[in-house]
């Protein structure tokens, strides 16, 4: 019996030991699984009727009729066509250029003996009038050599060896001015409107004491002055200046005697000469996914906007900041991105009299500026930051634009307790954060949904229409003292109430 | 000469006689329903017809005892008012009365279709569709109402009662869930006046016809759906006909997706076998694994109902499964 007793105890032990070592290493689940793998094998080798392939297997006809082949035939033909125009290019033959005409021009050297030959004028002979007083000096007059330029001989020199005197200085300085566009008193040969003959305290024998001061006597709206110049007049006494004007001077850009383009400057005065410095627009309007038309498909280009001297308005703007912008988008205006249409910004502002901030206080925020890029972007409609287009938009994704102002725990939070809190939203059915409530969710909405981001005629900026898949819907909202009610096609009339909670969300 | 006279005889008699030919004036007609009318909603409009001088009142009323009455007065000769119906055959009874009098009585039948209700679908052959809006019915309405169609096509009202459809239509959108284009309004956006393959002997019947199949109508804003869908493997056979109609109630509804019946229900209604008997799974207890009448754990907040596993429009997996796997099916509820 004993040995019995003790078979008995060694056997329940044994079982005891093993069902623990079946439970630590979790025989029976992996039996079973295996057991069920088998199972699905066989039976799926018997019956499947539709065991899965890949699924990208081939190429559905939808997806076929995806691939833009038109597309492709034209971004090939581009390429072709370009590669035609390398070859024109190429071969038409270079103008012909004399040297001596593109020659840069060299201050003249007076020798000794060309001066011995004209009788010396002594100093001291000389009027007090003449006296080389000031710091620049025309150098025969230096050498007191009058008669290269004079002909009488006494202390009283008179008159000119030629009648003209644009002739007279030619003879040393040789450089005729050939290009494009002249400086009308250097065509007209009036030397001596611009230079002294004698001398100057200006470099360049100017008659005034600085080069912009020169150019202003007659290119001065005040000025004096009739003729052409008058209108191409410049007014300097605006508070704007273009830096170059200020720190340095007009032939920063201009050229005073001649140039290639128009305004006597080097380059296209509309983009090329402006992007000549300024570097980050060029990339911007060149490299941009996105471009304005303004600057990139106007006939002004930069001038559509950029006074180039002086405004009254900062960024050298021909108007104020949004005026400027208006003064285009006073209309519908076909968009260069997707060929949809603009809306007439101009009215749409006149008609809703609540603006958002940056378009209400734009001296301050920046205006229209302050969310787009006048130059270009690689964002939507200009902006400079990320957007969607959409009506749904995923949470994860939400880098959005409008979070570089207003606070994203507008949206994050999802319980606004403490009245610390209450500053980030008063979208809120009592302690319910409103926002949370329609951002955060599979079909997470935009804040373009609900809010016009440019003016609405509700507070709060409230779209009072929301364009659903090309249909307008209302919102129909109406604001309370402690909260208000929205009764949009989404859903039917819902109050909130941040004091008494209608208990949404419950 | 005497012939002369018996011309004379038989011109009397029959100037005399023509009052007899000529229509008696009714003293209660019914104007709508016509005979037999088939209807898709619930309610309908009963328009009458009166001899104001022969009656001071009508009662209207329908086979679930409600009843309505009408006084009337002498300026008005049409009358009209909303009634509810039940699916199948409704007798409809106007009771005309001068003091507490019956003058007159006329009855009418209507039968309201369903289209979920396999039983209610096919109207007998004696019931035939009919259009309320025709030119005659309309002359007679715009005495008080004004007819015309005054949405901007694609903008919704801001007041929705300024719509001249809310009016007589406003129980269409009524219910808990409302499709957006009913309850503001957009009428014409579905109601557009073409019709489809499916019902073609209705072109040029009415105005405000909608195409059947609907699947255009409902793509137009649905776009998403359209793409998706297509490139499914497997399709439910009334997604892919394009009748989304069939399950959907485009106006509103009580169910939520606007289904005309809650989602059990619904698919029920055509899947009869799956009401009772063993589906899913087989498990060793008596116990079966609920269908209905349970919360869904993988849809919190909705009950559990075919849709947690079986996408009712098209899937890539086999029995439309919203899984392709049995393990990822399982795992949307039983998580380990």
């Amino acid at each position: 019996m004993k040995q019995h007793i003790k078979k008995i105890v060694a056997m329940v032990l044994l079982l005891l030991i093993g069902t623990l070592l079946f439970q630590v290493y979790g025989v029976s689940e992996k039996f079973g699984r295996f057991v069920a793998i088998m199972g699905n094998i066989t039976y799926n080798l018997q019956n499947a009727k539709h065991a899965y392939e890949e699924e990208n297997f081939s190429i559905t006809e939808d997806e076929l009729n995806d691939i833009n082949i038109t597309k492709l035939a034209q971004e090939f033909k581009t390429s072709i066509d370009r590669k035609k125009e390398a070859l024109v290019l190429a071969a038409v033959a270079p103008p012909e250029i004399r040297i001596d005409e593109i020659r840069e021009e060299e201050t003249p050297t007076h020798m000794k003996t060309q001066a011995v030959k004209a009788k010396i004028v002594k100093l001291e002979d000389l009027p007090a009038k003449f006296k080389p007083l000031k710091q620049y000096l025309h150098e025969p007059f230096k050498m007191g050599a009058c008669q290269i330029c004079h002909t009488s001989k006494n202390n009283n020199p008179g008159e000119l060896i030629k009648k003209n005197i644009a002739d007279i200085c030619y003879e040393c300085h040789k450089t005729r001015y050939t290009k494009k566009f002249d400086h009308t008193p250097a065509k007209d040969g009036k030397c001596m409107d611009c230079h002294d003959p004698h001398q100057s305290n200006t470099k360049g024998l100017l008659k005034e004491n600085s080069i912009n001061a020169l150019c202003m006597k007659c290119h001065d709206r005040k000025s004096t002055f009739s003729g052409k110049a008058k209108k191409q007049f410049v007014d300097m006494n605006l508070e704007v200046k273009h830096k170059p004007i200020v720190e340095k001077s007009c032939l920063e850009c201009h050229d005073a005697h001649t140039a290639e383009y128009k305004s006597l400057l080097s380059l296209d005065a509309k983009m090329d000469l402006c992007l000549d410095c300024h570097d980050e627009v060029k990339e911007k309007t060149t490299h941009s996914k996105f471009k304005h038309g303004g600057v990139n498909t106007s006939e002004k280009r930069c001038l559509e906007c950029h006074d180039p001297h002086a405004t009254k308005h900062k960024n050298l703007l021909k108007k104020d900041i949004v005026a400027t912008c208006l003064s285009c988008h006073d209309k519908e205006i076909k968009s260069d991105e997707d060929g949809g249409m603009l809306i007439n910004m101009k009215k749409h502002l006149e008609e809703n009299p609540n603006w958002h901030k940056p378009i209400k206080d734009a001296k301050k925020e920046g205006g229209c500026s302050a969310c787009h890029d006048p130059h270009g972007s690689d964002n939507f409609s200009i902006l400079r930051k990320s957007f969607t287009k959409n009506f749904y938009a995923d949470l994860e994704n939400k880098d959005f634009f409008c979070f570089k102002c207003h606070t994203e725990k507008k949206i994050t939070t999802q319980f606004i307790t403490t009245s610390k809190e209450h500053n980030i939203t008063a979208f809120r059915d009592g302690e319910v954060n409103l926002h949370y409530l329609h951002v955060n969710d599979r079909k997470g909405r935009s804040c373009r949904a609900c809010h016009d981001e440019h003016a609405s005629k509700y507070t709060h900026l409230i779209r009072d229409y929301t364009d659903f898949n090309g249909i307008k819907f209302p919102l129909r909202y109406i604001e309370t003292a402690d909260g208000g009610s929205c009764a949009p096609a989404c859903h039917k009339k819902f109050e909130y109430d941040r004091v008494n909670p209608k208990g949404i969300g419950k | 000469m005497k012939n002369c006279t018996y011309i004379k005889y038989i011109i009397f008699t029959l100037l005399f006689s023509l009052p007899l030919f000529a229509e008696p004036i009714e003293i209660l007609k019914i104007v709508n329903p016509p005979v037999a009318r088939i209807s898709e909603e619930n309610v309908i409009s009963v328009v009458v017809e009166v001899q104001s001088a022969a009656i001071d009142s009508i009662v209207i009323s329908n086979d679930m005892n409600e009843t309505f009455h009408l006084s009337v007065n002498s300026s008005r000769t049409h009358y009209c008012k909303k009634i509810n119906l039940h699916l199948g055959e409704n007798n409809i009874s106007v009771n005309a009365y001068k003091g507490a009098t019956l003058v007159k009585q006329e009855k009418q039948t209507v039968f309201l279709t369903s289209k979920v209700h396999k039983e209610y679908r096919y109207p007998p052959n004696k019931y035939s569709t009919n259009f309320f809006h025709n030119n005659t019915n309309e002359k007679v309405c715009s005495k008080c109402h004004d007819m015309s169609v005054n949405e901007v096509p694609g903008v919704a009202f801001e007041d929705i009662s300024k719509s001249n459809c809310y009016k007589c239509h406003s129980t269409l959108a009524s219910k808990k869930h409302a499709h957006a284009p009913a309850v503001n309004w957009l009428c014409t956006s579905c109601h557009n006046g073409k019709v489809g393959i499916y019902n073609q002997a209705d072109k040029n019947k009415s105005k405000y016809t909608y195409p059947d199949p609907i699947r255009d109508v409902c793509f137009s804003c649905h776009e998403k759906n359209k793409n998706k869908w297509s490139k499914k493997r497997f399709n439910h056979e009334p997604a892919e006909s394009g009748r989304c109609n069939k399950c959907h109630n485009s106006h509103s509804e009580q169910s939520e997706f606007y289904l005309r019946t809650p989602a059990w229900e619904l698919c029920t209604g055509c899947h009869k076998d799956k009401i009772e008997g063993v589906h899913i799974v087989r498990t060793f207890t008596s116990i079966r694994h609920p269908t209905h009448n349970k919360k869904d754990p993988s849809r919190p907040g909705k009950d559990l109902s075919c849709i947690s596993c079986h996408n009712p429009h098209a899937s890539n997996a086999s029995s439309l499964l919203v899984d392709d796997t049995v393990h990822g099916l399982c795992t949307r509820c039983h998580e380990k």
